[in-house]
């Protein structure tokens, strides 16, 4: 009799009561039979899961969607395996309905990890915390964990937890340790129906079955990952017919405010650059005189310490900030160690630059030629505007995961950018306007700078309202769950921020437009009153942006349980 | 100061928190649920009677895990079982007696002081208004030394027979069916039955929910062909291979139809009906009317569902007929459970492994209430009635057959209406919360404000009836006592002390005995008694011979996986089915061929309440949640009360999935309820979970009862769905 199907056989476990390697008819999971598939050299795509480890078996959960009886018994006994605390559970049930009454259908499904081959939170971790272990289970190391956070963020089952009192992530681990000495893990001890089975099987079964093994009704792809979980599913099952009956419940993500300033804030330094860059290579043309260089010259360090500040304050969401200096060590494929890099080498370049600048212009800005130190300059802010584009790129890049579809997109990219595109100019223009302010002079032609850069921003900022405006109610139609979710986020319970975001879109807009009309005579402090205004404006438009962005952004996960889905989405609603 | 930045800068992951080590018994395990040792004992939720091992250590259970051993459950355990140690250390329990003063504010008071105040109150009342005026409202939860023990207290320590337990809101009506066709309560099946029937038919019964151990053992049936009658599509619906959507209450109708069918085809077991039953021609003359295309009508089935399950039936060699309280809280309850036993009867399902007539008990030991309790008969299935019984007790217990109760008192639902009556002045509630379980909590808490003395023993306080007593005696509960439990296939399980209880609390054994010895009557009622073992030896004695024999239970036999009574020297391993003779406790010896007809329901459905309410249960919790709400995960898997509605009664009624709905009968309103849409609910009903105080089912229930049993009809009444918009 296979044993899998057996679950007195998982009774025996407990007869054990040394953890020496148990007889051979006491192994509990089931040893599939080594088919001549094993002698065979496994095909392993290049992906993560294979990164250091040449095995050529896997140990996997094979769950039976046919025998599980919905009753949560995995569930509370893996809290008691690993003595987790209530809000992290390593295991969940979920429910699945189609069909009308009396033909309904129901079923669930019990998930831990999925031991993906190709392990998302593995290739995301930006310190290395995660690893294969010889059974081909993704293991966390809590000790190397920084508790970032971002693994929660790329896996599509939403597998890995944050344990808030550990400020770490952790997560299943099938038990290894026990199935190192012969025992069942947990959950599938605990289920009285035989649904949680073990199996070690060749690799190369997974790798070709994966496509239909880890398909579950309303699940993410199994492409996403390629997990190594079987799940069988009742005969005659169209897992297409059913939806998770969570669906409806969707709670707001946290907003990670130091992310959304550090966000805007790195965005607002490259924008800025970009417009110094700008001015400073055409110089010659514009006039070579004048306030120009005590802009640039001190414009640029202000931009420095925002820049660096942000990057700063950005640690504190980490678990562990103290550990923050780790996060680089993955840059071969985790995309926020490349974001440290980039941006990190973005806010060096623009040190240097904003140090030539100071050094060959802020001191004697008058009588130095604009030639002077001309290569070397502009060498220096090419490499910053470089730089700044690679950070930035990261940093948007970091956002375009697979689990979280509503920032899968090269959308997200350009949003990152025109943020930078609409905040650079206006902090350009205020920076001329306190210039001004602190000389005698009110020259015109600066007027026509301030206003083609203002004209700039407007652009940018109208493009990024429109192409909000469109996606949020082409999506209200979307097929793709986490996409109308997300839609319905905006449009209803976050129509007040976002209806302030667009009052905040039209006044920045209108200052823009009308709060700069050339003429001969300016009035300065006028002119720094509305810049400061516009900045404001933009600001508070990008960063209300940028929090809608963080909070309705509607992750993929598994199917829920219906009621503690409903009772934490509306009381977090109601609140 | 210094842990808490080390916290903040990420220096401090709880390591040691979060450990793990070696358990010689379990394995790799979490550190912290590694105990100093693990103690065998019985589950003290429900009646399949799961056997576990408790984690010990520092006088706390700190895990717990299923017994491998134990026949039952082989290891595993439901979410609740899995919990049972955390409600132990729960703030709300009870550490000490508690008396209300005259501000009406619950303090603290001595053990002395506090048996000082009941026995005497008690005395002044019984003496001005009879012994009779003293009431007592037990429960299942009980260890069943502690139901003989109490059994004796009240009806001859206290001179009462107004006794009864929560057990008649929950299988009363199965005892009384069982009576009525054997002669005797006793559910006739086993477990094992599940696993070896050719087919199962579930009626009224959602064991995915509510017992879902015995899972165990259906999944093992190698040719599992289960049929699942219900209003509702259950979990266990939705494993079923055939399932009977039928109109409430009509499941009589359902049954007499396939025993119209069965007599019609000819698949009467003749030499059965023969040999070992009575009545079947009145039985053919009645079922004659129930034709397909009537009982078609009748139930809302289709024909061919009729006949899929008529077919099973007859086709099987063994069929195991279970049921629980879809059939049980009913006004025709009892006699919906004789037809039960008629059909299983004439198709000869009885006295086999895996063919029986089974009533899937509620507690953990409702059954040892049935056995010993001294309430609804005399202890160990005598009656009241019978003389020969009554002196038999008196002569084994030396005492006066005088003052033998000879007939049973008021039931339950009784006791609630002579406390309204002004009949009844004092009221002793043990472990049961009737200010959530009771149906019309309206009446009931005007019949409770009428009551000179409530003394309210429980292991929880405050639970919402301990609120209102007079007196609070703490008890002890699971894994703090020593005893046994009876499960729903007769087996006797021990029940084992790991800890002691907390405060001052004490065993429900314990506070009887001293209520003994302030009542005088210690010697009298329990002579020499020191513990459980005791009354447990004394309780083999008097059943010796009986149905439920325990005779031949010893220590160790209860403690190995528990034994099925009988248990005697014929049977000295215990006995599977019962009546495998044909012989049954009837003065003639033959099973009784009983029927009915399906009344109307209790509570029609009118313009303004349209739509009948269904009640029931949720795997995460138990009963009133006293226990299971001091269980976090339990409480996160399912935080709060909801109402299933079909999404065309939604619609109808203005209802949308985020919404918020207010239930409403004639009898009262319940507001800011979570709603469900789903398709498992027929359109003309809603379902609600009865587990919760805050959302109390109950406001809205009718009090209407089987006339026989006493027992409730939770499952129908009128009720109206309304969008609620919370004041705003």
């Amino acid at each position: 009799m296979d044993s899998t199907n057996n679950p007195a056989m998982n009774c025996l476990t407990n007869k054990l009561t040394t953890l020496g390697s148990p007889p051979e008819n006491k192994k509990l999971y089931s040893i599939t039979k080594p088919s001549d598939k094993k002698n065979k050299p496994v095909e392993k795509p290049d992906i993560v899961g294979f990164r250091t480890d040449n095995r050529d078996m896997q140990t996997r959960f094979h769950f039976r969607m046919d025998l599980c009886v919905g009753c949560h018994a995995c569930e509370v006994a893996c809290g008691e395996q690993n003595g987790l605390p209530v809000d992290t559970q390593w295991r969940r049930v979920g429910e699945i309905q189609t069909g009308t009454f009396p033909d309904t259908k129901s079923y669930f499904l019990s998930s831990g990890c999925n031991h993906c081959l190709d392990a998302a939170c593995m290739k995301g971790c930006p310190v290395d915390a995660y690893q294969v272990n010889h059974r081909g289970i993704v293991e966390h190391l809590d000790d190397t964990c920084i508790g970032c956070g971002y693994c929660t963020w790329n896996c599509p089952y939403s597998v890995p937890v944050l344990q808030t009192d550990r400020k770490i992530v952790t997560k299943c681990d099938m038990c290894t340790h026990r199935l190192d000495a012969g025992l069942d893990p947990a959950c599938v001890q605990a289920c009285p129906a035989g649904a949680i089975q073990i199996e070690h099987v060749p690799l190369q079964e997974i790798i070709d079955t994966y496509q239909t093994d880890g398909v579950g009704p309303d699940m993410p792809s199994p492409d996403i990952t390629m997990p190594s979980t079987k799940i069988t599913l009742p005969k005659d099952m169209k897992p297409e017919d059913f939806e998770k009956v969570d669906r409806g419940f969707v709670k707001p993500e946290e907003p990670h405010t130091p992310l959304i300033i550090m966000t805007i804030l790195t965005q607002l330094g490259f924008g800025g650059f970009c417009a110094i860059f700008l001015v400073d290579l055409f110089r010659t043309h514009i006039n070579p005189s004048l306030y120009m260089g005590d802009i640039l010259g001190w414009l640029s360090p202000t931009l420095m310490v925002i820049i660096g500040g942000s990057l700063n304050a950005s640690t504190l969401h980490l678990g562990r900030p103290i550990f923050a200096f780790r996060a680089i060590k993955n840059w071969r494929t985790s995309w926020l160690s490349r974001e440290i890099i980039g941006l990190t080498l973005f806010a060096k370049a623009g040190l240097a630059y904003s140090a030539f600048l100071l050094l060959t212009e802020g001191l004697d800005m008058i009588t130095l030629e604009a030639s002077q130190g001309n290569l070397i300059r502009i060498s220096l802010g090419a490499f910053t505007i470089i730089s700044g584009i690679i950070g930035i790129y990261c940093s948007s890049k970091l956002y375009r995961v697979p689990a979280r579809p509503a920032w899968d997109s090269v959308r997200t990219s350009v949003d990152f950018f025109v943020t930078g595109l609409i905040l650079g100019p206006i902090s350009f223009i205020f920076s001329l306007a306190v210039a001004m302010y602190f000389t005698k002079d009110s020259p015109a032609h600066l007027m026509t700078i301030a206003q083609v850069t203002a004209w700039f921003s407007a652009i940018s900022l109208l493009f990024m309202v429109i192409e909000k405006t469109y996606y949020i109610n082409k999506w209200k139609e979307s097929d793709i769950h986490e996409l109308s979710a997300c839609a319905d986020l905006n449009l209803k319970y976050f129509f007040r921020a976002r209806s302030l975001k667009n009052v905040l879109a039209g006044l920045t807009l209108v200052s823009l437009i009308f709060l700069f009309p050339m003429g001969e005579n300016i009035d300065k402090s006028y002119l720094l009153i509305a810049s400061g205004i516009t900045l404001l404006f933009a600001l508070t438009f990008c960063t209300l942006n940028r929090y809608l962005f963080f909070v309705t952004v509607v992750p993929r996960n598994i199917p829920g349980n219906f009621i503690t889905s409903a009772h934490d989405a509306l009381n977090h609603h109601k609140k | 100061m210094i842990a808490k930045l080390k916290t903040m800068l990420g220096l401090d992951i709880k390591e040691k928190e979060y450990a793990y080590d070696i358990d010689p018994e379990i394995g790799y395990l979490s550190e912290k649920k590694i105990p100093d040792k693990w103690v065998k004992t019985t589950c003290g939720y429900c009646s399949v009677g799961c056997g576990m091992i408790a984690g010990v250590k520092d006088n706390k259970i700190i895990s717990v895990r299923g017994d491998y051993d134990h026949p039952v459950n082989q290891g595993n355990l439901c979410p609740k079982g899995l919990s049972e140690h955390e409600p132990l250390t729960s703030p709300n329990r009870a550490i000490t007696p508690l008396i209300k003063d005259e501000n009406g504010n619950h303090k603290p008071i001595s053990w002395d002081g506090a048996y000082e105040h009941m026995t005497r109150k008690v005395a002044e009342l019984q003496y001005k208004y009879g012994n009779d005026c003293f009431s007592v409202l037990s429960t299942g939860q009980l260890l069943t030394e502690e139901f003989y023990t109490l059994g004796k207290l009240v009806q001859l320590g206290f001179g009462t027979n107004n006794y009864d337990g929560n057990t008649t809101l929950c299988m009363s009506s199965a005892v009384v069916g069982y009576k009525q066709s054997f002669g005797s309560d006793g559910p006739p099946g086993s477990y094992k039955g599940l696993e070896e029937a050719d087919c199962i038919f579930l009626i009224g019964a959602n064991i995915a929910d509510n017992h879902p151990i015995l899972w165990n053992h259906v999944y093992k049936n190698k040719n599992l062909n289960l049929i699942v009658c219900d209003p509702r599509k259950t979990k266990t619906a939705m494993l079923a291979k055939t399932y009977l959507p039928i109109k409430p209450r009509s499941d009589i109708d359902l049954l007499n139809g396939l025993i119209h069918l069965v007599i019609r085809h000819n698949y009467v077991d003749k030499a059965y009906v023969e040999n070992h039953t009575e009545g079947f021609d009145q039985l053919a003359q009645h079922a004659e009317k129930y034709t397909p295309s009537f009982v078609s009508e009748k139930t809302g089935l289709p024909v061919e569902l009729i006949m899929e399950t008529f077919e099973s039936i007859v086709n099987s060699k063994n069929t195991f007929f279970a049921w629980t309280m879809g059939v049980n809280h009913s006004t025709q309850g009892s006699d919906t459970v004789s037809l039960i036993n008629t059909l299983a009867l004439i198709t000869g399902n009885i006295g086999r492994t895996g063919a029986a007539p089974m009533s899937i008990t509620g507690q953990c030991n409702a059954m040892g209430s049935r056995e010993f309790s001294f309430s609804s008969s005399l202890p160990a299935y005598r009656k009241f009635e019978n003389e020969q019984d009554r002196l038999d007790l008196a002569n084994f217990w030396n005492i006066d057959p005088n003052i033998m109760p000879t007939k049973r008192g008021y039931n339950y639902p009784q006791i609630i209406d002579a406390i309204l009556e002004g009949k009844l002045k004092a009221l002793w509630v043990i472990a049961t919360n009737p200010i959530v379980s009771f149906p019309d909590q309206n009446r009931l808490k005007e019949a409770f404000s009428k009551l000179d003395l409530l003394v309210v023993q429980d292991a929880f306080h405050p639970t919402p009836t301990g609120e209102i007593a007079d007196l609070i005696l703490p008890a002890a509960t699971w894994g703090e006592k020593q005893g046994s439990y009876t499960n729903s296939e007769r087996r006797v399980s021990v029940a084992n002390k790991a800890i002691d209880p907390p405060g001052l609390a004490k065993s429900d054994f314990e506070i009887f005995q001293d209520l003994s010895l302030w009542l005088g009557k210690k010697e009298m009622l329990y002579p020499g008694w020191t513990s459980t073992d005791d009354a447990f030896e004394e309780m083999r004695k008097i059943s010796k011979g009986r149905l439920c024999d325990y005779s031949g239970i010893t220590k160790e036999k209860k403690a190995n996986g528990g034994v099925q009574w009988p248990c005697n020297d014929k049977y000295p391993d215990g006995c599977d089915s019962l009546y495998s003779d044909g012989i049954f406790q009837t003065e003639s010896g033959k099973a009784k061929l009983l029927f009915t007809e399906s009344e109307p329901l209790p509570e029609s459905t009118s313009n303004s309440f349209r739509l009948i309410l269904n009640t029931g249960r949720t795997v995460e919790h138990w009963h009133t949640r006293t226990k299971t709400g001091n269980v976090e995960l339990l409480n996160k898997l399912s935080p709060e009360a909801w109402v299933e509605v079909n999404p065309r009664t939604a619609k109808h009624n203005g209802i949308r999935q985020q919404d918020k709905v207010s239930l409403i009968s004639p009898r009262g309103r319940i507001d800011d309820i979570l709603v469900r849409i789903t398709e498992t609910i027929h359109p003309d009903h809603v379902f609600m979970p009865f587990h919760f105080a805050e959302k109390c089912i109950n406001k809205l229930t009718f009090p209407a009862f089987d006339p026989k049993s006493g027992e409730p009809n939770y499952k129908q009444c009128a009720v109206r769905i309304e969008r609620y918009d919370p004041p705003s």
